[in-house]
């Protein structure tokens, strides 16, 4: 039994290495040649990255998915480092909470391409002659597609830790430490993975979309999935499309189950009722194969020697940025990418800001119009899911896996199709958009729909209400606080994919449907930065704009009106 | 006579606002504790028992005045003091082993082995050998606890401070918990050399204490020091048992009159009176219980709450407020209903309303002064500037807490109506004009 191997660990003094062993030595040895690959091709010397170097030949498509999903993997590490960070910070010091908070905040509602132009200026710079530089733009702009939601949930949580935990630490006198790892990373671990998971659809949408990298005039391709993908759009290559689309979701589900389904089976040990068995092969991999039990003990030295190796990064990168500031009053930074503090450089025309304010005015309302769509079509669907609980069972996990699928790896058919059939791509931009918000919609809907308690279903029904009764007087409230949260996701995944989805381009040919994404996009491939400094900043304001004025309050009404 | 093991001298607590006068929780405090004696903190909740419990911990520093271990002055929690807690505070991730080895944790002497040896004992010691893998999510509130404890005397501690530990359990789990606490203490394998426990549970405080402190509230101070001479095979059953309860009751009942009492008359309450959280059905199940009780419609306090089954936390809050409200009156231990008491409990459910809104009316200030608020200035007024009236005197929550008592009560007598969501109060519901257009034809 599991327990009795826990309490009798010690008196195993010759662990046997058996069958667990072996499944475990494959899968750290996979593990660890990825990793050592992926550094290596990060650490060596340029290259061209040019889209010709990207093989549409569909055996490549198992080391270009490693690639990105090295790319993945990393920023989520830093994600996870930078959580704890800033995250504990602004729990425990007023002063940065009043700073962190609010910035986070803003930047949360920026769209996450928006990043990926600044990004790519000075981590070119950092490193200017390794494919490290070219890499970390695209790990920044992965790093903060998530990052964000992340610390916000974790300062949230940290917030919430039961006052008698702390009195419990203060009494048997625990270090700052162990409180940090024994009791508040714990406290916020559920909510956290479900965040992640919740974001890792943003996340593989900023992968996907950050692996070719405008540099000037030029487009630098990065082996991997995103590179891909644009690679056979350019050459209009439908199978190599297929392909890709198969990998992608190949890709989700492993990473799901190798990675998040342990998790979260290990949480629902000690949160779920007692009578349900949870179980998983990694975890019991972990509890039996031997080498483990070995690792298990030598744990303790490793923790430390994990420790040493963090701090010596820290020190390196502070002392690169150290540096990066040094170079950048230095002068030589504003002569590399040839700017002059030039002010007057950065005003555009009163036409071309007519133009732009036009333009984000089109993408808002098409928004607006893709939210009601959304509305008008998941909400009814996610009302009737919910309503039959062994249904909502059956597709819930199949909708978090839809809603994890990066929907610009979808774009590509879409964009087929509407040359192919010559489409007027004004209105075959709305299922490109919506298919960023729906899940997000329904999702809260089913949600909201499962929580209602059984005895206000039985007074209902005891009191023999009409079906439109029962949607007025029980569902639509119930569910009301919840529209509202898939909205605001909702609006935000559909912000991110404005800039993506309004360009149509297929081997070769390009339309575009108006609106401030596809003005943005066509600036950004044609140089012109100041233009996309503009529309990003005009996109920025309407975001955040929206969130103050019609979100938050929306939010309120909801939750003090219906919960 | 022992020394004092932890001695604290002229503490008070203070906890300080912003807008208006500072709220008081805790008033000169003195007081020691000795070797081999269990003392009790008994009291009402709110009345800053537990505040006390945890500046003797270390945990809240005094606004003024000094804590003493063994003589020597204490900044932060003591190395020789332990805890349990109200609500267990185990973690819910770790095992019941891990939850007492954290207690070791943080010293970093022992070695692994070491510390899990130390933690089976401790675990075998409350009972709970063979729970060791267990997850706080399996276990029963009772057995939480007894892990609690175990976390707790695994350090080896002088002191156990108990907060209320027993409060969150049923009845007769907490009595067995009582039992093998006080067997662990009469066997002396720990070593244990004193117990502090907080509660509001009587019984429990007879049942237990070798000292007795009685806290009043408002600010909390000790009323009064009962020593109990007895061994610790207490009987409930027992003269000397019962003589200690109603002697206890004596003293508590005596603590509340002179504190609500002018010259023999019930003291008027101000605007500002802390107005316990009471329901509006509880007083009136409680003024009709009086009535069917006898017909002189006198109660002995300690009987009432043994009928009730009523905790002094339960009790005290409603009959104060039925004090407040002139529906009854405490006299030397004894509750007895008033004439507007027995008019109350004798009316038709409408009649009822009306005898309680004179009452709140006449009673009540802050009631008095809404009421005329609303009639001045016709329309409604909005919450906060009641809310801002209490503040004055009363911290944030308290202030929220009467608050939300004033409306219930003034709802249910019909005086005014309140909006949720606008938080406005206004004299205009439906009901209350319909009624008055009947009333004068």
């Amino acid at each position: 039994m599991f327990q009795f191997d826990i309490f009798n660990r010690n008196k195993l003094s010759k662990p046997l290495p058996n069958l667990w062993d072996f499944l475990a030595f494959v899968m750290v040895g996979c593990a660890f040649l990825m990793i050592a690959g992926g550094i290596h091709e990060v650490m060596s010397p340029a290259e061209e990255f040019s889209a010709s170097d990207i093989s549409l030949d569909i055996w490549f498509l198992p080391y270009y998915a490693g690639r990105s999903v090295f790319r993945m993997f990393a920023a989520i590490v830093i994600a996870v480092i930078a959580t704890f960070l800033i995250g504990a910070l602004a729990a425990k010091n007023r002063l940065a909470e009043m700073i962190i908070v609010p910035i986070i905040d803003v930047l949360q509602s920026i769209p996450v391409l928006a990043f990926l132009q600044i990004s790519v200026f000075f981590s070119i710079y950092l490193f200017p002659d390794r494919v490290l530089g070219v890499e970390l733009a695209a790990m920044i702009a992965i790093f903060f597609a998530q990052a964000w939601s992340m610390i916000l949930y974790f300062y949230q949580s940290l917030k919430t830790v039961p006052e008698s935990y702390y009195e419990m630490s203060k009494i048997f006198r625990l270090t700052v430490w162990q409180v940090f790892w024994k009791i508040e990373v714990p406290t916020a671990r559920p909510g956290l993975i479900f965040n992640v998971m919740l974001s890792l659809s943003a996340s593989w949408f900023a992968v996907v979309e950050a692996e070719v990298i405008q540099i000037g005039h030029t487009k630098a391709y990065l082996p991997g999935l995103g590179s891909y993908i644009k690679v056979a759009q350019e050459q209009g290559n439908l199978k190599a499309i297929g392909f890709v689309i198969m990998t992608m979701l190949l890709v989700i589900l492993i990473y799901d189950y190798v990675i998040f389904r342990p998790m979260q089976v290990k949480i629902a040990r000690y949160e779920d009722s007692i009578l349900e068995h949870h179980d998983h092969w990694l975890l019991t991999m972990l509890s039996r194969a031997s080498s483990f039990k070995v690792l298990r003990n030598i744990w303790p030295y490793f923790k430390k020697l994990l420790l040493g190796a963090l701090i010596v990064v820290g020190i390196y990168v502070c002392y690169v940025s150290v540096n990066w500031l040094w170079h950048l009053m230095d002068g030589s930074f504003i002569e590399h990418f040839s700017w002059k503090v030039d002010w007057g450089k950065w005003w555009v025309s009163e036409d071309v800001l007519k133009n732009l304010v036009y333009v984000t005015f089109v993408s808002a309302v098409r928004i607006i119009g893709v939210l009601l769509l959304c509305l008008l079509l998941f909400v009814p669907l996610g009302i009737y899911i919910g309503t039959k609980p062994v249904l909502a069972q059956f597709v819930q996990p199949i909708i978090q896996m839809l809603a994890a699928f990066p929907p610009n790896v979808l774009y590509p058919v879409m964009m087929y199709l509407v040359f192919e059939y010559r489409l007027d791509p004004e209105i075959w931009v709305f299922p490109l958009i919506m298919i960023s918000a729906q899940w997000y919609i329904l999702f809260n809907v089913i949600a909201a729909m499962l929580v209602i308690p059984k005895d206000y279903l039985l007074v209902v029904s005891s009191l023999k209400c009409s079906r439109s009764m029962i949607l007025r007087k029980l569902y639509l409230p119930s569910v009301a606080p919840y529209i509202v949260t898939g909205l605001v996701t909702g609006a935000g995944g559909a912000w991110n994919a404005t800039i993506m989805a309004e360009l149509f381009t297929w081997n070769g040919k390009v339309v575009h449907a108006t609106g401030v994404g596809s003005l943005m996009k066509i600036a950004n491939e044609q140089g012109d930065s100041v233009l996309v400094a503009w529309s990003v900043l005009m996109m920025c304001l309407v975001v955040m704009v929206v969130n103050i004025l019609v979100w938050q309050p929306l939010y309120n009404y909801a939750i003090k009106r219906f919960q | 006579m022992s020394g004092s093991i932890i001695s604290i001298h002229n503490v008070s607590k203070v906890f300080p606002k912003r807008s208006s006068q500072d709220v008081s929780v805790l008033a000169n405090i003195d007081l020691s504790l000795r070797e081999n004696e269990i003392v009790c903190l008994l009291g009402t909740s709110g009345s800053g028992k537990s505040t006390l419990l945890r500046i003797m911990a270390g945990l809240i520093k005094p606004s003024s005045g000094h804590v003493f271990w063994h003589g020597q002055p204490v900044h932060g929690p003591i190395p020789g003091v332990s805890m349990v807690f109200q609500t267990f505070a185990l973690l819910p991730w770790l095992t019941v082993l891990e939850n007492v080895e954290l207690g070791l944790e943080a010293m970093g002497h022992l070695s692994v082995s070491e510390r899990r040896e130390k933690a089976l004992a401790a675990i075998d010691v409350v009972g709970m050998g063979g729970f060791e893998s267990a997850y706080p999510k399996e276990l029963s509130g009772g057995m939480s606890q007894r892990v609690g404890f175990a976390r707790a005397i695994v350090v080896e501690p002088d002191v156990l401070l108990m907060d209320e530990a027993f409060s969150a359990l049923d009845v007769l789990t907490a009595e067995s918990l009582r039992n093998d606490l006080i067997d662990l203490w009469v066997s002396q394998k720990t070593k244990l050399k004193s117990i502090l426990m907080v509660t509001h549970n009587i019984q429990e405080a007879a049942y237990m204490a070798d000292r007795i402190l009685i806290f009043g509230s408002n600010p909390g101070r000790i009323m009064a020091d009962l020593k109990v001479d007895m061994s610790y095979d207490r009987d409930q059953e027992q003269p000397k048992f019962i003589q200690l309860v109603d002697s206890i009751y004596h003293h508590i009942t005596q603590a509340s009159e002179s504190f609500s009492r002018i010259g023999g008359r019930l003291k008027p309450v101000d605007l500002h009176f802390r107005l316990p959280q009471v329901d509006v059905s509880t007083l009136i199940g409680l003024v009709e219980t009086l009535h069917s009780e006898a017909a002189s419609q006198v109660v002995e306090i300690s009987e009432l709450a043994e009928e009730l089954h009523l905790d002094l936390d339960e009790l005290f809050p409603i009959i104060e407020s039925l004090q407040v409200l002139r529906f009854a009156q405490l006299k030397s231990g004894r509750v007895e209903l008033t004439f507007a008491g027995k008019l109350f409990a004798d009316a038709t459910l409408l009649d009822q309303k009306r005898v309680f809104a004179r009452q709140l009316l006449d009673y009540l200030p802050i009631v008095r002064h809404i009421h005329k608020q609303l009639n001045e200035k016709g329309k409604s007024i909005h919450q906060s500037e009641i809310l801002s009236i209490l503040r004055q005197k009363l911290s944030d929550n308290v202030a929220l807490e009467v608050l939300k008592t004033v409306i219930e009560w003034s709802r249910y007598a019909e005086i005014f109506a309140f909006d949720v969501n606008t938080g406005h109060i206004s004299l205009d519901n439906p009901e209350e004009s319909d009624q008055s257009a009947s009333e004068t034809t």
